[in-house]
C-alpha cells in the first residue's frame, strides 16, 4: 500500500511539470485568490466608501451653528448617511471633538471609529482596513501560488495544505485557535522556504563555479539532518512566539516582547546554523577527502571556499526574508488589537512602530581659557602638587590633562543637576526636519534624587520657552520615563527648549498661596539621561534595514566558519567561530567590563598579570567593537532608526572588512595545506 | 633518463621526484617517493604497479598537485601541477569514491558538470549518456548514500569523464566492481585509447593491467624496480609455446622425440588450455541475461558514451565531426576481441614481481632500462604479425 501510494506521488508529480498542468493550475490559483480576497476587497471598499460619505457630511458640520450632522454627533453620537444611522454612541457628549470655531477636529478618526460597527466578524481586520492593503495582500498571495506552481510544488502545497487543515482543524476542535494559527504558521512558513529554496538553487546556476558549489552547500543543509534541524527548530518555533505573548499587557509591550522574541530568536538560531554548517560543510569535505575529488577539478581554493560561504549566505538570506515576512505580518495583525488605552495606542503609534532618531541636548562646555586657568589655579592652591611636580615625581603634563579632564566633567555634572526650586533650559538643536515632517517627538529621562528609592514619586515641572505651555509629571527614581511634545514647540531656527524645573505644581493651592513649590531633593542624572527622540523614517524601512544589517552580520559568521575549517578541525573551527561570535555580540558589556576593571592594588601598585589581561580584553573590545555596537533587534524594538549609515558601516567593515580579512589569512594557511594524507606503511 | 622537457607528445615527466612527509615538528616520517624517473607519452596506457605502501597513489597525487614534491622535478600536460588550468583536461578517478551522500548520482554528475564549465544542454546529455554507460539508470534519482560500493565506484568513474579528459588518471579503477563491471571498464580503456586519450592506470589486479596497458612500471619502497612494455617485461623468450588442436599420445611421443633429435631437449609440459574464469563468467551471466532473469542493484552498464567515442555532435559541430571524420585517416580497430594469453602466462607477471619482491641481496638491476618506444605497438603489431604469418602458411601466434 505504502508503495503504490509513493509510486502514486511520483506519478502525479511528474505529471505535474508538464505545461497543461502549470496552466491549468495557474488559473485554479487565480479563482481562488479572487474567491478568497473578492469578498474582502468588496468588503473593504464598501467601508472605504461609507467613510469617505461620513467625512465629506462632517467636514463642514459645525457645531457652533448648529448644523443638524454636528448636533446629532453631539446629543447621539451618530452620523446618518443615506438614511441609514452609523455609530455606537461611544462619541456622545465629546464637546473635545470641537475647536473653538465649532469645527470638527480629526475627522477622519471620528468617521473611523462611526463606521467601526459596519466591521464584519468573519473579516480580519488587517485585510480591509484600506482597499490598497487588500490588494496588495491578495498580489502577495497570487504571486507566491504561482512560483509554486511554476515551480512545480503544486502536489506538495496541496498536500502541505491538507496536513495543516487536519491538525488546524483539530486544534479548532480542542478549542485552541491560537495552535491552529500556529500549526498554519508552520505550513505556510516551511512550505515558503522550501520554494524559496528551490528557486535560489536554480538561479545559482549562473553564477558559475561558486554558483555550483553553493547549490550543492545549500542541498547540503537541506537534507543534511544535523543542519536541516536548525531550520525546522527555527519553523517551528516562530509560530509559536505569538501563542506565548500576554494579550492582556499593554498593546506597546506585546508588540516589543513579540519584535524582540521573534528577530532575537530567528538571528540567534540563523547565527548557530551558519556557524555550524560553515565550518561543517569545508571541515567534514576535507576529513571525508570529497576535497580530493574536487579540487582536482578546474576550481580554484579561493572560488571553493567563496562557493561555500555564498551557499550559506544565500540560505541565510532566505531564512530571514521567510521569517522576516512572517514576522511583520504578524505585527500588522497584532498592531490592529485593542490598546489598553489612548496613551498605550499613542505610544504604538509614536515609540514601537516607528524608526526615531536620538538627540542629547547642547551643554554649554567652559572655554579653554578658562579652563587652564582653573588648572594653574588649582596646582597653586595645593603645595604638595606643586612640590611633586617641581621634583619631577609627577609629570606636569598628565597632571594638567587629568585636572582638564576633571574639570570639564564637574561642570557637564554640574549642568545635569536642578536643585530643588530651580529651572534649567535645555536647548536641542538640529530639529528642522523634525518640525517639518510633524510627527511628535518623545523625550526619554531617567532621574535620580537623593537614594533614588523606586517607591518614591518625585514632581517635575517641564516648561517650553519658545512654545509657550507648560506640564507637571511625576518621575519615579532610577526609571526610564516619557514625555511626548509636539513637533510645532520646535521653534523657526530649528532648535527645542525645555525648562526643566524641580519644582511641584498644586491645582488646589488655596488663593493666596503659590500653586508651584519647590521639590524637596535635587535631581540628577547620568550623560544619556535625557534624550529627545524623534521619527525620521518609517517602520517598514527600518525593519528592512534591520533584516539587511542582521543579514551581513550572518555573512561574517558564515566566513568566519569557513575560513577556519580550511585548516582547522571540525571542533576547533566551531569553537573558535563561536568565541569569536560570542565575544562580538557582547563587546559592549566588555567595553564596559574593561572601563571598570581595576589594576592597581589597594597601595596603588600596577597588577602586570591584570594589566596585561586588561590589554588583552581591550584589544579584542577595540576589534569587536564595531559588530557589537550594532544591534538592529533592540533598535527596532525601542523604536529607533536602523539608518543607511548603520548598514553602510556594517556591509563594509563587518561584510567586507573583516570577511576579507579573514578569508585571505585562511588563504594562506589553505593553499600550503596538503590536502591528501600519507597513506603508507612506515 | 633523457628529460623531454618541452615535448607535445609527453603528457607528465618525473625526474628525481621525490616526496618525503614529516610528521607536526617537521621530522621525516616516511619517504614514500624515492627518486622516480618516468614519462607518460600521449595516446598510451601507462600502468602504475606495486604493492601496498609502495608510492603509487603518493605518485598520483603529485601529479594532481594534492601534494606537493619535497624534490625533483614534476610536469603535467607542460605546466607544474599545482596549475589549476590543466585541471580541466584531466580526469580523476581516486582509489576510494568520495562522493556526497546527500546528492544523488544526477545532482553529482551535475556539480562537477558545473565546475569543468559545461553548458547546460550538454550536461544534461552527458548526465544521461553516463549515467547509461555505468548502468545506474535505475538508480540514479536514489542519493549516493544509499549505493554500494560498486555502485559508487560505477558513479566515480562516470565523473572521472564528464569533461572528456585528455588524460585519465584511475586508481584501482576495478575495486568494487563485478567481473561484468570490470570487462566493461577495460573496454572502456581501450575505446578511450582508440580515441587518443592519455591513461594512467594504477592497480593491483595484475591481470587488469597487463590486458590493457602499454608500458607499466614497478614499484617498491618508492622506487622503480622495472619499466617498459608488457611485451618486454613479460616475454618469456626461453621457452616457446604451440596451440594446436588435440593431439593423441602417440603424436606427443613422435614429437618429443624430434624435439630431443633436433633441440636436445624434451616436452616440458603438456596440458589443455584453459578457460579464464572471467570468460566463463561473463558467458553464464550474458546467458542469463538472455534469459531475462530479474536483478536488483545496478544494472548492466550499457554503451560507450557517445561523447567520449567523439561523436558528442550538436549544430555546427556535427558538420565538422563529418569532415573530420572522412578527412583523418582511422585508427585501425580490433573488431574481434584479442585472444587472451592462456592462464598459465599469468603467473609470468606475478614471477616478475615475486623475483623483485623476494629476500635477496641487492645485486644487479632488476630489469633492463629498456627505453619505451615512441608509439604503443600493442594491437597493431599482433594483428599485422598475424597476417603475415597467415600468408605463409602458419597459424597466426601471437603474444608470448
Amino acid at each position: 500500500m505504502g508503495r503504490r501510494l509513493v509510486e502514486l506521488y511520483r506519478k502525479l508529480d511528474r505529471g505535474q511539470q508538464g505545461l497543461g498542468a502549470r496552466i491549468a493550475s495557474s488559473v485554479v490559483a487565480l479563482l481562488l485568490v479572487a474567491g478568497l480576497f473578492g469578498p474582502l476587497l468588496a468588503e473593504a471598499r464598501r467601508l472605504a466608501s461609507l467613510e469617505a460619505g461620513i467625512v465629506e457630511i462632517l467636514r463642514d458640520a459645525n457645531l457652533v451653528e448648529r448644523d443638524p450632522e454636528a448636533v446629532q454627533l453631539m446629543e447621539q453620537g451618530t452620523v446618518t448617511l443615506d438614511g441609514k444611522e452609523y455609530g455606537d454612541g461611544r462619541l456622545r457628549g465629546m464637546p473635545t471633538l470641537y475647536d473653538r470655531a465649532g469645527t470638527l477636529l480629526a475627522v477622519a478618526a471620528v468617521a473611523e471609529i462611526l463606521v467601526e460597527e459596519e466591521i464584519p466578524g468573519w473579516a480580519p481586520l488587517f485585510l480591509i482596513e484600506d482597499p490598497a492593503t487588500t490588494l496588495g495582500y491578495a498580489a502577495l498571495v497570487l504571486a507566491w501560488l504561482l512560483v509554486a506552481v511554476w515551480a512545480g510544488t503544486s502536489l506538495q502545497l496541496f498536500l502541505v495544505v491538507i496536513a495543516v487543515a487536519i491538525a488546524g482543524g483539530a486544534m479548532l476542535l480542542l478549542g485552541r485557535p491560537a495552535g491552529a494559527f500556529a500549526v498554519g504558521g508552520m505550513g505556510v512558513l516551511g512550505f515558503t522556504f522550501v520554494l524559496l529554496v528551490r528557486l535560489v538553487i536554480a538561479g545559482v546556476g549562473g553564477l558559475g563555479q561558486p554558483g555550483a558549489v553553493a547549490a550543492t552547500v545549500i542541498r547540503e543543509a537541506v537534507r543534511q539532518k544535523a543542519f536541516a534541524g536548525f531550520i525546522v527548530v527555527l519553523l517551528v518555533v516562530l509560530p509559536l512566539i505569538p501563542v506565548w505573548i500576554d494579550p492582556e499587557t499593554p498593546l506597546r509591550y506585546q508588540l516589543q516582547v513579540f519584535i524582540g522574541r521573534s528577530l532575537g530568536t530567528t538571528y540567534a538560531v540563523a547565527a548557530c546554523m551558519t556557524l555550524v554548517l560553515a565550518a561543517a560543510t569545508v571541515a567534514f569535505e576535507i576529513r571525508d577527502r570529497q576535497i580530493l575529488q574536487l579540487l582536482t577539478k578546474p576550481i580554484s581554493r579561493l572560488r571553493y571556499l567563496l562557493g561555500k560561504w555564498l551557499g550559506i549566505v544565500l540560505l541565510d538570506a532566505v531564512l530571514l526574508a521567510v521569517c522576516g515576512v512572517s514576522i511583520f505580518l504578524f505585527i500588522r495583525y497584532l498592531e490592529t488589537r485593542p490598546a489598553a488605552d489612548a496613551f498605550d495606542a499613542q505610544a504604538v503609534r509614536d515609540e514601537v512602530l516607528v524608526a526615531r532618531v536620538g538627540l542629547e541636548p547642547a551643554y554649554d562646555l567652559l572655554p579653554r581659557a578658562r579652563l587652564l586657568e582653573m588648572v594653574d589655579q588649582a596646582i597653586e592652591a595645593d603645595p604638595m602638587l606643586k612640590d611633586s611636580i617641581e621634583r619631577k615625581e609627577e609629570d606636569e603634563f598628565e597632571v594638567r590633562r587629568n585636572l582638564y579632564a576633571d574639570f570639564q566633567k564637574e561642570n557637564l555634572a554640574g549642568q545635569r543637576s536642578i536643585a530643588p526650586g530651580d529651572e534649567r533650559i535645555f536647548r536641542f538643536p538640529g530639529l528642522a526636519e523634525a518640525r517639518r515632517l510633524g510627527a511628535n517627538l518623545t523625550l526619554k529621562y531617567l532621574f535620580y534624587a537623593g537614594d533614588s528609592d523606586p517607591h518614591n514619586q518625585l514632581p517635575v515641572i517641564f516648561r517650553f520657552p519658545d512654545g509657550g505651555g507648560w506640564t507637571d509629571r511625576r518621575f519615579v527614581p532610577a526609571q526610564s520615563m516619557v514625555l511626548v511634545i509636539p513637533a510645532d514647540l520646535i521653534n523657526d531656527e530649528g532648535v527645542l527648549s525645555i525648562g526643566i524645573a524641580n519644582a511641584r505644581f498644586d491645582p488646589d493651592a488655596p488663593a493666596g498661596t503659590p500653586a508651584v513649590m519647590p521639590g524637596e531633593l535635587t535631581i540628577f542624572f547620568e550623560p544619556d539621561g535625557l534624550e529627545l527622540l524623534y521619527p525620521v523614517s518609517s517602520f517598514e524601512a527600518n525593519f528592512l534595514r534591520a533584516l539587511l544589517v542582521l543579514l551581513v552580520k550572518l555573512s561574517f559568521l558564515a566566513m568566519l566558519g569557513a575560513a577556519m575549517a580550511s585548516f582547522l578541525s571540525f571542533p576547533v573551527a566551531c569553537l573558535v567561530g563561536f568565541t569569536v561570535f560570542l565575544a562580538a555580540e557582547a563587546s559592549p558589556f566588555l567595553a564596559e567590563s574593561v572601563r571598570s576593571y581595576r589594576i592597581w592594588d589597594d597601595e596603588g601598585n600596577v597588577q602586570w598579570a591584570k594589566s596585561m589581561i586588561r590589554g588583552i580584553a581591550a584589544g579584542a573590545e577595540w576589534v569587536l567593537r564595531s559588530y557589537g555596537l550594532i544591534r538592529p533587534t533592540s533598535a527596532l524594538v525601542e523604536g529607533r532608526l536602523v539608518g543607511w549609515g548603520d548598514l553602510g558601516r556594517a556591509f563594509w567593515i563587518v561584510g567586507i572588512g573583516w570577511s576579507v580579512l579573514v578569508l585571505a589569512l585562511s588563504l594562506l594557511a589553505f593553499r600550503r595545506k596538503e590536502l591528501a594524507v600519507y597513506s603508507g606503511q612506515g | 633518463m633523457v628529460t623531454e622537457a618541452g615535448n607535445p607528445e609527453v603528457v607528465v615527466e618525473a625526474s628525481g621526484l621525490v616526496k618525503v612527509f614529516s610528521d607536526f615538528w617537521m621530522r621525516a616520517k616516511a619517504r614514500a617517493v624515492d627518486g622516480i624517473e618516468f614519462s607518460i607519452r600521449r595516446h598510451e596506457i601507462f600502468g602504475l604497479l606495486g604493492p601496498n605502501g609502495s608510492g603509487k597513489s603518493t605518485t598520483i597525487k603529485l601529479i594532481l598537485g594534492l601534494l606537493r614534491k619535497s624534490s625533483g622535478r614534476l610536469v603535467v600536460l607542460g605546466r607544474d601541477p599545482s596549475d589549476v588550468a590543466i585541471k580541466r583536461r584531466i580526469g580523476y578517478l581516486p582509489e576510494e569514491s568520495y562522493m556526497y551522500r546527500f546528492l544523488d548520482a544526477r545532482e553529482t554528475l551535475d556539480y562537477y558538470g558545473r565546475i569543468f564549465g559545461l553548458g547546460a544542454a550538454t550536461r544534461r546529455r552527458r548526465v544521461d549518456e553516463l549515467i547509461e554507460m555505468v548502468g545506474l539508470g535505475n538508480a540514479a534519482h536514489r542519493p549516493v548514500g544509499e549505493y554500494s560500493k560498486g555502485m559508487t565506484r560505477r558513479l566515480g568513474i562516470a565523473q572521472a569523464l564528464i569533461n572528456d579528459p585528455e588524460f585519465l588518471i584511475l586508481d584501482e579503477p576495478t575495486s568494487g566492481l563485478d567481473p561484468i563491471g570490470t570487462r566493461q571498464v577495460k573496454d572502456l580503456l581501450l575505446d578511450l585509447k582508440r580515441r587518443g586519450k592519455t591513461i594512467l592506470l594504477s592497480s593491483h589486479l595484475l591481470g587488469d593491467v597487463e590486458d590493457v596497458c602499454d608500458r607499466m612500471v614497478i614499484l617498491y619502497g618508492g622506487r622503480i624496480r622495472a619499466e617498459g612494455t608488457s611485451e618486454e617485461l613479460l616475454r618469456d623468450t626461453a621457452h616457446t609455446m604451440i596451440k594446436t588442436g588435440r593431439l593423441h599420445e602417440g603424436t606427443l611421443k613422435e614429437i618429443e622425440k624430434i624435439l630431443g633429435a633436433r633441440e636436445g631437449f624434451g616436452i616440458d609440459r603438456v596440458e589443455n588450455p584453459r578457460q579464464r574464469l572471467e570468460d566463463l563468467f561473463l558467458q553464464i551471466v550474458e546467458r542469463a541475461r538472455q534469459e531475462q532473469i530479474a536483478t536488483s542493484g545496478a544494472g548492466a552498464g550499457g554503451p560507450t558514451a557517445r561523447f567520449l567515442l567523439g561523436e558528442e555532435t550538436e549544430g555546427t559541430g556535427l558538420v565538422e565531426e563529418l569532415v573530420r571524420g572522412r578527412d583523418e585517416p582511422k585508427v585501425p580497430v580490433v573488431a574481434a576481441p584479442v585472444e587472451k594469453p592462456p592462464a598459465t602466462a599469468a603467473p609470468a607477471t606475478r614471477e616478475v614481481l615475486d623475483e623483485l619482491l623476494a629476500p635477496k641481496p641487492p645485486a644487479a638491476p632488476s630489469a633492463p632500462a629498456a627505453r619505451a618506444p615512441a608509439r604503443p605497438k600493442g594491437v597493431d603489431e599482433d594483428v599485422i604479425r598475424g597476417l603475415v604469418d597467415e600468408g605463409e602458411g602458419g597459424r597466426g601466434g601471437h603474444g608470448s
